[in-house]
C-alpha cells in the first residue's frame, strides 16, 4: 500500500495498524467532493476488496466534505459490512462534522476524537460516544409551536425548526430554532 | 453595496475555485465563520448541480456566481443557460427512508434547503437558469 494523491487535492497514506495486513489506517489530507469522490470511492474500495476488513479513517487533514464525499463513506460502510468488517473516523474538523451532523449521520458511523479511541470503537472495548443531535434538529426553543402562515394566515403548528410547505396556500415556510418564522 | 461576479466553466474541476470565491466574500461581508460554513456547504451543492445535470462537464459552456451583501443579506446568484431545474419544485428527501437505505447521494437540495435562509428559482427569457440562495447575517 503507497500513498497516493487523488487530482492534486487529496493525498491518502496508508498505514498498517498493530502489525496486521486487515486493519490499516488511511491519513487524508486535503478535500472531498464531487470533483474527487469517484476516485476515493474506488481506491478505498480496492482496498477492502483486496481484504482490508478494518479501517480508520484519520481526518485531521480533511478540511472539507461534501454530501457526495459522505456518500462514499456510506458506500464503504455497506461494502465493509457486507465482508463482516468495521469502520472508524476520528480527528473531524468542525466544518466536516457540521455536516455529518445535519445530515444526521453521525449515527451510522462510529466516530472518535483521537486514534487510540477509534481503535478501541473498531474492537469493541469502549462503548460508543452518543451522537451529538444533527443541527437540524437542534432546538433552544420549546416546540411544538403554533403560529399563522406568513403567506396566508393559516394557523399551523410545527413540532421542529425547518423549512415546511403550508397545507392551506401551499407557500414555503421556514421557521429557525428560535421559533422565528418567516416565508421562503 | 458590495458586488463580485466570477464566470466558471463547467467543469468539477472548478468547485473548489466557486466555494474560495464566495466565502472569501462572505468573510469580507462580515459573515460569521458558521454562516459561511453553511454558505459555502449550500453553494457547493448547487455548483455540483449545475454541472452534473444542467450543463455537463468539460464543456466550453460556463455559470457565473454573483455575491453581494444587501443590508443583513448575503445574497448569492446563480446563472447559466442550461438545462431548465427548478430545486424547489423537488420533492424534500425524507431523510428516515434515506438512512434506512443508507443511500449515496441525494441530499444536495436537502442541505441547501436547511442552511439557507430564502432560495428563488427563476427561468428568464426562456434560456436563463437564475438561483438565488440568501443567507441572513
Amino acid at each position: 500500500m503507497e500513498e497516493i494523491t487523488i487530482k492534486d487535492s487529496l493525498k491518502i497514506t496508508p498505514m498498517q495498524v498493530g502489525g496486521s495486513p486487515d486493519t490499516i489506517q488511511l491519513i487524508l489530507n486535503g478535500y472531498l467532493d464531487t470533483y474527487n469522490s469517484p476516485e476515493f470511492q474506488s481506491h478505498v474500495n480496492s482496498l477492502i476488496n483486496s481484504g482490508v476488513s478494518s479501517i480508520i479513517f484519520n481526518c485531521n487533514g480533511l478540511n472539507y466534505i461534501s454530501s457526495t464525499g459522505i456518500g462514499a463513506f456510506t458506500a464503504f460502510l455497506k461494502l465493509i459490512k457486507q465482508k463482516k468488517g468495521d469502520m472508524a473516523l476520528f480527528g473531524l474538523q468542525k466544518k466536516v462534522m457540521d455536516v455529518f451532523q445535519l445530515l444526521g449521520f453521525t449515527k451510522f458511523f462510529k466516530i472518535a476524537d483521537d486514534f487510540d479511541s477509534a481503535l478501541a470503537l473498531l474492537r469493541g472495548e469502549e462503548k460508543e460516544k452518543p451522537a451529538p443531535t444533527p443541527i437540524a434538529t437542534q432546538s433552544a426553543f420549546a416546540f411544538p409551536l403554533v403560529f399563522g402562515c406568513p403567506h396566508c394566515g393559516k394557523r399551523l403548528k410545527t413540532s421542529k425548526p425547518g423549512t415546511f410547505r403550508c397545507s392551506g396556500c401551499k407557500g414555503i415556510i421556514s421557521v429557525d430554532e428560535n421559533g422565528n418564522v418567516r416565508s421562503a | 453595496m458590495k458586488s463580485e461576479t466570477i464566470f466558471l466553466e463547467s467543469d468539477f474541476v472548478n468547485l473548489a475555485k466557486a466555494r474560495d470565491f464566495i466565502s472569501k466574500i462572505a468573510k469580507s461581508c462580515g459573515a460569521s465563520n458558521d454562516d459561511i460554513t453553511k454558505i459555502e456547504i449550500s453553494c457547493d451543492e448547487w455548483s455540483a448541480n449545475i454541472i452534473e445535470h444542467s450543463l455537463g462537464s468539460n464543456t466550453d459552456k460556463g455559470f457565473t456566481i454573483q455575491c453581494k451583501r444587501k443590508q443583513n443579506k448575503f445574497i448569492i446568484i446563480y446563472e447559466h443557460e442550461g438545462k431548465q431545474f427548478n430545486p424547489i419544485e423537488q420533492e424534500k428527501v425524507d431523510l428516515n427512508q434515506h438512512f434506512s437505505s443508507l443511500k449515496e447521494r441525494g441530499l444536495g437540495l436537502y442541505i441547501m434547503r436547511e442552511m439557507m435562509d430564502e432560495i428563488h428559482y427563476e427561468y428568464m427569457d426562456n434560456k436563463i437558469n437564475r438561483l438565488t440562495l440568501v443567507k441572513y447575517i
